[in-house]
Formats: C-alpha cells, structure tokens, sequence
C-alpha cells in the first residue's frame, strides 16, 4: 500500500476537486465518510499483523474489494436510516480509490487480490516500492493545506461553506 | 410507528449479523486456502517443507550481513540464515524477501529488496487517522448501537 497520507490526498482531490466547479455545497458528512473508506482497508489490516504477526493471515480478507464491500455494509448499517445510502456508496467510492492506487505498488507476496475469495490472482501494476512515496508526503499535506484555503477564497467565504 | 420502527432495527440487525458472519467466513477462507508459504509454516515441520519457496514472513528485518548472506530476524521464531546476494542490503531495514526453505534451518534468497522507509511509513500513516477521527467526532455522534450526524453541522449529504 502507499501510505495512508498519500491514500488520503488522493481521496481529498476526488472530494474537492468537483466543488470547486460545482455550485452546489460539498456536503462534509459524505466527504469524511469517503476519507473513512479509503483509510479502512489498512486500518483494518495493517496494524493487526504488525502487532500481533501470526494474525496476518486471518486478516487478508479485511483488504480485499469483497471483504471491504461487506465491512462497509456493516458500517453502513449504523449510520441513521436516511444518510444510510450515501454512508455505503461513499464508503465504497474511498474503498475502490484505495484498491486502485494500492495496485501501483511493488509487492513480493502480492497485494491485490481483487478477485477474492475466487481466484487468488495478483491484480498489481508494479510501478513502484511503497518507500518510494514517503519523500513526496509533505508536498501531499502542504497541497491538502493549500485546497482547502483556496477553496475557501473561491467559495466558502461566500457560500459560508466550512473548510473541514 | 413503533412497530415499523422496531421492524427496521429488527432488520438492521440481521443484516449485521449476516454480514459478519459473511466476513468471519473470508477471514477463515484467507487463513486455511491462501496459496503461499509462510516461514512459520516451514519451521512448524521442516520435513514437509524442505525445498519449498518461502514468501511469507512475520516482519522480516535484515540481521548482521556476512560475505554470503544474512541473519533474518523475524516474529516467528529465532534468527535464520539466508544464503544471498547481499548488494544493496543494509542492516537493520525492513527486507522484502522470496526465499527457498532448507530443513537444516536456513533459507536461500530468491529475490531479496530492502524495503526502504517502511518505518517512516507507518509513522506518517498515522497523521490520516488522527486527522479523520478528529473530522468524524466533529460531525458526527455516537449513540447506542447508531451513528449520527450532528444538527449543528452545516451539511447533512
């Protein structure tokens, strides 16, 4: 996986980007729960077998697309009936952006296995090592920075639209 | 209305309890059906797993490098050995490592990369996290089995 900055300023332009040319608001609540589904396939994943190593093989399904899709449906389920919808599709549209860019990256036993639990097929591009983003991480947080007080020059201040 | 109410928490509710059950099912199905081998594996019983490649392993991190290889340290037991081309290797890193299992207790590299900032990775992965639970807590409340959003936000979509 790239890290979880690049993850989520990846998923910042998608949400952002639109608004900026959009009249109508950018809602907030979608836009951290899309952020939430972009993070959860590694939150889920990830620190479980680097604190406790025996695990990784339990929780591989946790990063896949189904095993995403049926962690979002969970969580879905637990929003208010009426933001219910958009809590799913959000959460999936961060999901499919985390499986997308995950693909780019080098990986010696394999990473996306987008077919799960069917076929055990490697979906990667092998672009780059996960290590070769990290110097690229404080341009991502100054640009986040840079979007939103733009953003907020453009049409907050006008339309009264929080910044985050 | 009470009824409806109860109905769709009734219905909330099983679809919960099927998609976990769903979900517990994929972990177990990753668990016993996953195609690799992992070094813990190998070192449960060497014998079967003699000659097999290896490219499973618990956080491996380069030991001590010699002339023809290297000490592995890993979470799945002690240190082993791994017969490789050592250019490139640096000690104390994060390896990304395919190697071939030998049941006298050491392994020779198949392909063997330094995994480069795997540590400021899971450093800087943090700085997300922290950053959407303090948006979630702030637009959205926690109640008793439900998730809601906040009156106060400006933004219900």
């Amino acid at each position: 996986m790239p890290d979880l900055c690049t993850h989520m300023f990846a998923a910042h332009l998608i949400k952002r980007g639109p608004a900026f040319f959009s009249s109508k608001p950018s809602p907030i609540h979608g836009r951290i729960v899309f952020y939430i589904g972009t993070l959860l396939p590694d939150l889920l994943s990830r620190p479980w077998y680097i604190l406790f190593p025996p695990l990784k093989d339990w929780v591989i399904a946790m990063h896949t697309p189904m095993g995403a899709l049926l962690t979002f449906g969970i969580l879905a389920s637990f929003f208010e009936p009426h933001f219910r919808r958009s809590a799913f599709l959000n959460l999936c549209g961060g999901g499919a952006l985390h499986f997308f860019l995950d693909a780019f990256q080098k990986q010696i036993l394999g990473n996306n296995f987008w077919l799960f639990p069917f076929s055990w097929k490697d979906f990667g591009f092998d672009v780059f090592w996960a290590g070769d983003v990290i110097p690229f991480v404080p341009l991502w947080i100054f640009l986040f920075i840079a979007i939103e007080i733009l953003f907020y020059l453009i049409r907050g201040r006008r339309t009264k639209e929080p910044i985050l | 209305m009470t009824y409806r109410k109860n109905l769709t928490m009734k219905n909330q509710w099983i679809t919960i309890a099927f998609l976990t059950f769903l979900l517990f099912g994929l972990c177990v199905y990753g668990r016993y059906f996953h195609p690799w081998i992992s070094l813990s594996d190998c070192l449960n019983d060497p014998e079967k797993y003699d000659g097999q490649v290896v490219s499973s392993f618990d956080e491996p991190v380069i030991g001590k490098i010699h002339a023809d290889g290297f000490e592995l340290i890993h979470k799945a037991g002690p240190p082993l050995y791994v017969y490789a081309d050592t250019s490139g290797l640096k000690t104390g890193e994060f390896v990304a490592l395919t190697a071939r299992f030998h049941k006298e207790g050491h392994l020779t590299a198949i392909r063997a990369a330094v995994a480069y900032r795997r540590r400021e990775k899971m450093a800087v992965s943090v700085i997300p996290v922290i950053f959407v639970g303090i948006l979630f807590f702030r637009h959205f409340r926690i109640r008793v089995f439900q998730i809601e959003l906040k009156e106060s936000s400006p933004s219900r979509g």
